[in-house]
């Protein structure tokens, strides 16, 4: 086995109690989250803090959140092997491993809001194209797929060779990598088909994952609600969505260097390049929250101010002006320096776009709600345990899905990276070469 | 088809919530009781709005009873995904319970807030059991329900006079709130028949529509008072 | 216009464009994974 062999298969042969714990910790979570919701089942949405006019609050934050974080993969992976970033390579199995699990966790949301869960093949029976959530269903199956098939295409050499090397472990794996490996050879024509079927998917995924958030924003957008009703949400959202995804890639990607002991390959140059694109994230969400807040303050229709002065001035201004902290300033303050786009600047400003990127997906979901046209009184929105459960028990879940995942799979696209490093290796080669000849050619 | 409309007269409401009392008893509202009451959990199809205006002493109040708007281009059966809320031929906005899947979104996007949720399990009082009104179904928990204009009644009101072999009129038809009304403040009629009575009234200069710039052209109207 | 209205409105014609995309993303992708699976047979040729 290689060196690179040797480090990321280590977790995947040797299982410390630290694993076990770790998942008995989230699975205690997440069986307290389904403990709630089967609350919720048999008495009803009543269990939350919901009422009317706020019918949405934090299952539907939670569900834009999500899809949300889903876009790391799409960015990382799609736009960067696009473009032919080298550096991408290390982290590209990890933010697809992200993409699909909130994806997955995501998609969950929306049955947890629903009154009828029993009843969501009616969409399918019953649905009519004209509603926006039938769009929702079509993006997020498309992109699901796209992304599972995204992750394990990579994953096929990878496969291979722990079919092949992996010979101290459990039967059951033995098979599951035999049959994942598909009868791989890694033969020239194998490879070329792999590189094309991933270089058509990249492509295709991107426009993906941007219809994605952007059918996501329209739910709010479509309808008429005071700040809802705005045409800079699609953008808004998917920037909004990258911004948290790489976010969360970022506090993934840290653990991991730790605990798999990935320092190698996950090093400072990865941190600094993602760092910057996290950084004109991080500005270009501020340049769309400033030009929406704008555009309503200079507009100042009635409705719309009941909602914009509730935000900023009235009950809900410690979600807005943490949020406009943690995406906006903090971001900005730490990431325009060189030092602060370390592995420990950007998980520190990670956490703080996470809480904050939540924060946004709050302020957009319930202001607009407790302050509606015609109503006897604004309505004041107070989530109840179940609700504060179920979200930590989806957290948990995202958690779970993935701390698993990379017991079974191995944490790099190996083939890839050694590519890389080929690559490099090569490009150095020539470098001294043409100095050399240069060399030469000047004595002669 | 006709295309069932009602009028509300501002100036003859005397804010005595009679209809909302009317509109319970017939459609079977379920009890929330005071505290789910104030959680915004109270299931109420026909609502009056106290709109109060200015400062003490210069205060105007006035009273708006709300039912569902019935719009011609309702925003809440244009979202629905799985048309469980529908316009139907004589353009009432019903909804299909056994359908529904609580999703909600209708509920978000009716400007008018007039949609109500079954968050728990609907409750009776034993007093009130009785007193069921059989012509309208009870709703299961987690789906939307509103205002229908009594459409019960108006099967009824056809089957009435196809037994009785005469044709079927427009009088023959009108909700439990219209038909209780204290003070006559509210009329109801067909807007396709342009001798109708809510016809003639919406010609009235006083009469006009709640948030008439949205353009979801509400089939219940208003007259201004003075 | 209307017909455009008509598509959009119908039930159940929706859940069919949703059913499609889903099937139709599955689809594909298998034939792309099957696709790359043949390769190893190609080089023996
Ligand atoms: S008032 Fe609301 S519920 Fe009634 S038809 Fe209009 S949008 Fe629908
Ligand atoms: S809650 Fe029911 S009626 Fe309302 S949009 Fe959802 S499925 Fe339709």
């Amino acid at each position: 086995m290689s060196p690179i062999e040797q480090v990321v298969f280590a977790p995947l042969r040797k299982t410390g109690v630290r694993f076990y714990l770790l998942c008995a910790i989230l699975g205690v979570l997440v069986l307290w989250g389904v403990y709630a919701y089967y609350l919720q089942i048999t008495e009803g949405l009543g269990v939350t803090g919901l009422g009317r006019p706020i019918y949405w609050g934090i299952y539907l934050t939670n569900f834009v959140f999500f899809i949300g974080i889903s876009h790391a993969g799409t960015l990382i992976s799609a736009i960067l092997r696009v473009t032919q970033a080298n550096w991408r390579r290390p982290i590209t199995r990890i933010a697809e491993a992200v993409t699909v699990f909130a994806l997955t966790v995501g998609g969950l949301q929306i049955l947890i809001d629903m009154g009828r869960p029993e009843r969501v093949l009616n969409v399918i029976l019953y649905g009519r194209y004209q509603s926006p959530f039938l769009w929702d269903f079509t993006c997020i199956s498309i992109y699901l797929m796209s992304s599972v098939t995204y992750l394990y295409l990579p994953m096929i050499p990878d496969f291979a060779r722990m079919r092949d090397k992996l010979t101290d472990i459990a039967p059951w794996r033995k098979w599951l990598y035999t049959v994942a490996a598909l009868g791989w050879k890694g033969t020239h024509e194998q490879h070329r088909r792999l590189e094309k079927a991933i270089a058509i998917l990249a492509i295709a995924i991107i426009p993906i994952a941007v219809s994605v958030h952007t059918v996501v924003s329209w739910i709010f957008g479509m309808t008429l609600q005071p700040m809802w009703h705005s045409t800079i949400f699609g953008p808004y959202f998917v920037v909004g969505a990258i911004f948290s995804g790489i976010a969360t890639l970022f506090i993934a990607m840290a653990i991991m260097q730790k605990i798999l002991h990935l320092e190698p390959w996950l090093t400072d140059k990865q941190f600094n390049y993602l760092g910057l694109l996290f950084l004109v994230m991080s500005v270009l969400w501020s340049y769309f929250t400033f030009s929406e807040y704008m555009t309503t303050f200079y507009g100042a229709l009635v409705d719309e101010m009941h909602v914009a002065n509730a935000k900023i001035f009235g009950e809900f201004n410690w979600a807005f002006w943490t949020m406009v902290l943690c995406n906006g300033i903090i971001p900005f303050v730490v990431l325009i320096r060189r030092s602060g786009r370390t592995v420990l600047g950007t998980v520190i400003v990670s956490i703080f776009v996470d809480i904050g990127m939540w924060l946004e997906r709050f302020t957009i979901v319930a202001p607009s709600l407790t302050r509606p046209r015609l109503a006897l009184e604004w309505a004041i929105y107070q989530p109840t345990w179940v609700e504060a459960s179920i979200t930590i028990g989806s957290m948990a879940l995202f958690a779970l899905l993935f701390v698993v995942f990379f017991k079974l799979f191995p944490s790099l696209a190996i083939w890839e990276v050694e590519e890389g490093e080929e690559i490099e290796e090569r490009g150095r080669l020539i470098k001294k070469l043409s100095t050399q000849d240069l060399r030469a050619m000047e004595k002669a | 088809m006709p295309r069932w409309t009602m009028a509300i007269d501002l100036d003859k409401c005397l804010g005595c919530q009679a209809c909302t009392l009317a509109c319970r008893m017939e459609n079977n509202t379920p009890i929330a009781g005071p505290e789910q009451a104030n959680l915004g959990r109270a299931i109420l199809w026909n609502e009056v709005i106290p709109q109060v205006e200015g400062e003490y002493p210069n205060v105007t109040a006035r009273y708006i009873p709300r039912p569902c708007m019935h719009c011609e281009d309702s925003l809440c059966t244009k979202v629905c995904p799985v048309k469980a809320t529908y316009m139907n031929e004589e353009g009432i906005v019903l909804v299909d319970y056994d359908r529904c899947i609580g999703c909600r979104f209708c509920t978000v996007a009716c400007p008018y807030t007039t949609r109500y949720f079954n968050w728990h399990e609907p409750y009776y009082p034993e007093s009130l059991k009785a007193h069921l009104n059989p012509d309208v179904p009870l709703r299961p928990k987690g789906v939307v329900e509103k205002c229908t204009f009594c459409v019960h009644r108006l099967h009824k009101a056809r089957a009435k006079a196809e037994a009785e072999g005469r044709v079927f009129q427009a009088s023959d038809y009108v909700p439990a709130c219209v038909q209780t009304c204290t003070g006559r403040a509210r009329y109801f009629g067909d807007l396709d028949d342009p001798t109708s009575l809510v016809s003639q009234l919406l010609k009235s200069p006083r009469a006009f529509h709640l948030l008439d710039e949205l353009g979801t052209h509400p089939k219940v109207f208003y007259l201004r008072e003075g | 216009m209307d017909t455009l209205y008509w598509l959009i409105n119908t039930q159940t014609l929706g859940g069919m464009v949703v059913l499609a995309a889903f099937c139709g993303a599955l689809v594909t992708y298998i034939f792309m994974v099957r696709w790359i699976a043949q390769g190893a047979q190609e080089d023996h040729k």
